[in-house]
């Protein structure tokens, strides 16, 4: 099922609001002012994910992932190049520019930036769905697309919700990819639930 | 009420924990806080069981701590206050007086009531894995900036061999165009050097006898001067095709060579009554003409510089290790030893031409006929005392 314009529309709000509130805090945390946005949102299918991933970047990619269980069970994801990743990493911390090299430590750092934004966001669709999600510990990836995501998953829809956010920290505009990834079946029940916000 | 404090109970299993564990209710009052905190904070379970968290950490009321922890009473997602943006939630020391740092993840845990939920605090101390990750850093730096000098010396290094080579190469072609110069001076030198010979004998017949016996004197020099300078230009064509020549490469035993070149002295050798000693040489590979003429500018030196003695020559054979020796000895003149490095030069004499005829190349031929089969020649020397012409042969260039 495609979303019309409308549930579009609602479903970038929505997603506004959550990093928006994401951004507010990682502000009180951070001595550098980060602003963070997300200027589309679509629903595509897993194949086109895959694509859009390998746009991102040849190489390496890095994610942090926060599964969610509940009325709708699924993943939301955010997605970096490497390169990408440790320059956020690197403009946050004021730490020394290492390239593309993420250690441990450095990764603890993206997982709570990831943390914060994705919190955020499924804190907002919680609120505004009224429903109660319960959450695993958000976790680190680094690796190839193959790594980061499995589009052939049986357990997922074929279709995800994709917001492309934009952080701008320091002078720098690092782009990463939100997307969320519902298990079969979840997509068309929030699709639902919008309509009937929408109406009311 | 009991359901509480099953619950709270279960949470003893976690003073066994080598992670920090300490729970909170929604009033951010503590209700359980592990032996593993305890030990790294020093302060004990007792102490701060239904105390607020806040009169030990106060920090923790600020904003960017208490908007995130607020969220999990709520049941929401876990949060990470991760090692390098707080450094640590529940301030400790290590022996040394150095801060522990955590990476702390809390999770919402349900509190026994329908939607009440404890905030659960798990630390995890990376104090070890911060420095060694800082330490591997370090190493990692100084072995790129090691490697980036080591490839810019390599650069370096392979810049001065290109020069090298460029330099060998414009040596080389030098070298051809002064063997090219040599060969066709020599053979041009050779023409009227012989008309000047052939008319001088003709004028010295002097059928008509009109030359005084002062002019027939004057002829005999030139003649003489004459045969001196065929030989010289023989000598200098001979230097020239050692190195032009090319190499007709075969196997044979190095006695021919030594047989064939006393034949060609056995004049002299019959003239001065020399005593020629061999060892039993064996087969090599090499060009047979070339090493035949090396035999035969040794013997010949052996045989010119005797004075008045009768010649001893041994042809030499020793093996050094790997290296097969060969050589010619002489009972003759010998040479001073301040001559010997300099003796294989191009007209270099170190005795008196007055008495002995040579053009002083033989020995710069030998030189090159070595060098070309991949070998070194040198010489052992006393003046009185003989000398003894050593060479190896090697890979044929």
């Amino acid at each position: 099922m495609q979303p019309t314009k409308d549930q579009i529309e609602a479903l970038k709000e929505l997603i506004n609001i959550g990093v928006g509130k994401g951004a507010e805090i990682l502000n009180s945390m951070l001595s550098s002012h980060i602003e963070l946005n997300v200027p589309a949102v679509r629903v595509i299918s897993t194949g086109d994910f895959s694509k859009e991933l390998q746009k991102i970047s040849d190489g390496e990619l890095a994610s942090v992932d926060l599964g969610f269980k509940g009325e709708f069970s699924g993943t939301s994801q955010l997605v970096f190049s490497s390169g990408a990743a440790s320059k956020l990493v690197t403009a946050l911390t004021g730490d020394m520019d290492y390239g593309d090299d993420l250690d441990t430590i450095r990764s603890g750092t993206l997982c709570e930036v990831g943390n914060v934004v994705l919190n955020g966001v499924m804190g907002s669709l919680g609120n505004i769905f009224e429903t109660h999600l319960t959450y695993t510990v958000p976790n680190f990836r680094e690796g190839s697309v193959n790594k980061i995501f499995n589009p052939l998953d049986e357990n997922i829809d074929k279709l995800l919700l994709l917001a492309k956010t934009n952080f701008s920290v320091k002078e720098l505009e690092i782009r990463g990819e939100l997307v969320l990834y519902f298990e079969l079946g979840a997509l068309n029940a929030i699709l639902k639930a919008l309509d009937r916000l929408v109406v009311c | 009420m009991n359901k509480i404090n099953s619950i709270l109970n279960k949470f003893d299993i976690w003073d066994h924990s080598p992670i920090g564990m300490c729970v909170i209710d929604e009033t951010y009052k503590i209700v359980f806080w592990n032996q593993c905190l305890a030990d790294w904070t020093g302060l004990k379970k007792t102490e701060l069981i239904g105390k607020s968290l806040f009169h030990f950490y106060p920090q923790l009321k600020e904003p960017k701590y208490k908007v995130r922890l607020d969220n999990i009473f709520n049941g929401g997602a876990p949060t990470i206050f991760s090692a390098k943006l707080h450094k640590y939630v529940f301030k400790a020391f290590l022996h040394n007086n150095e801060p522990r740092i955590q990476h702390t993840t809390v999770t919402a845990v349900p509190a026994g009531e329908e939607g009440t939920y404890y905030a659960l605090f798990a630390v995890e101390d990376v104090t070890e894995m911060t420095h060694r990750i800082k330490e591997y850093k370090i190493m990692r730096d100084k072995a790129l900036k090691e490697n980036q000098q080591r490839k810019e010396a390599e650069k370096k290094l392979q810049e001065s061999l290109d020069e090298l080579e460029k330099t060998n190469h414009e040596l080389e072609e030098k070298n051809i165009e002064l063997d090219q110069f040599n060969f066709i001076v020599s053979h041009d030198l050779q023409a009227p050097l012989r008309t000047l010979s052939s008319f001088s004998k003709i004028l010295q017949k002097d059928p008509e006898n009109i030359l005084s016996a002062k002019s027939l004197q004057y002829l005999e020099y030139i003649k003489n001067a004459s045969k001196k300078m065929h030989l010289l230009i023989n000598n200098l064509l001979n230097l020239s095709k050692s190195t032009r020549k090319t190499i007709d490469e075969s196997v044979f035993p190095l006695d021919q060579c030594v047989d064939d070149a006393l034949l060609s002295l056995q004049s002299q050798v019959e003239e001065k009554s020399a005593h020629i000693n061999r060892e039993k040489l064996q087969e090599i590979s090499g060009d047979k003409i070339l090493i035949t003429q090396l035999y035969q500018n040794l013997i010949g030196n052996a045989l010119k510089f005797v004075n008045d003695k009768n010649p001893q020559i041994n042809i030499t054979f020793n093996v050094n290790g790997d290296t097969k020796i060969f050589g010619v000895k002489d009972n003759g003149i010998g040479i001073d030893s301040k001559f010997t490095s300099s003796i294989f030069e191009p007209f270099k004499r170190v005795n008196s031409t007055k008495y002995i005829e040579g053009s002083g190349i033989g020995l710069a031929i030998c030189k090159k006929i070595v060098e070309r089969h991949g070998g070194n020649i040198w010489v052992e020397s006393q003046l009185g005392g003989g000398t003894h012409f050593k060479f190896t042969l090697g890979n044929i260039n």
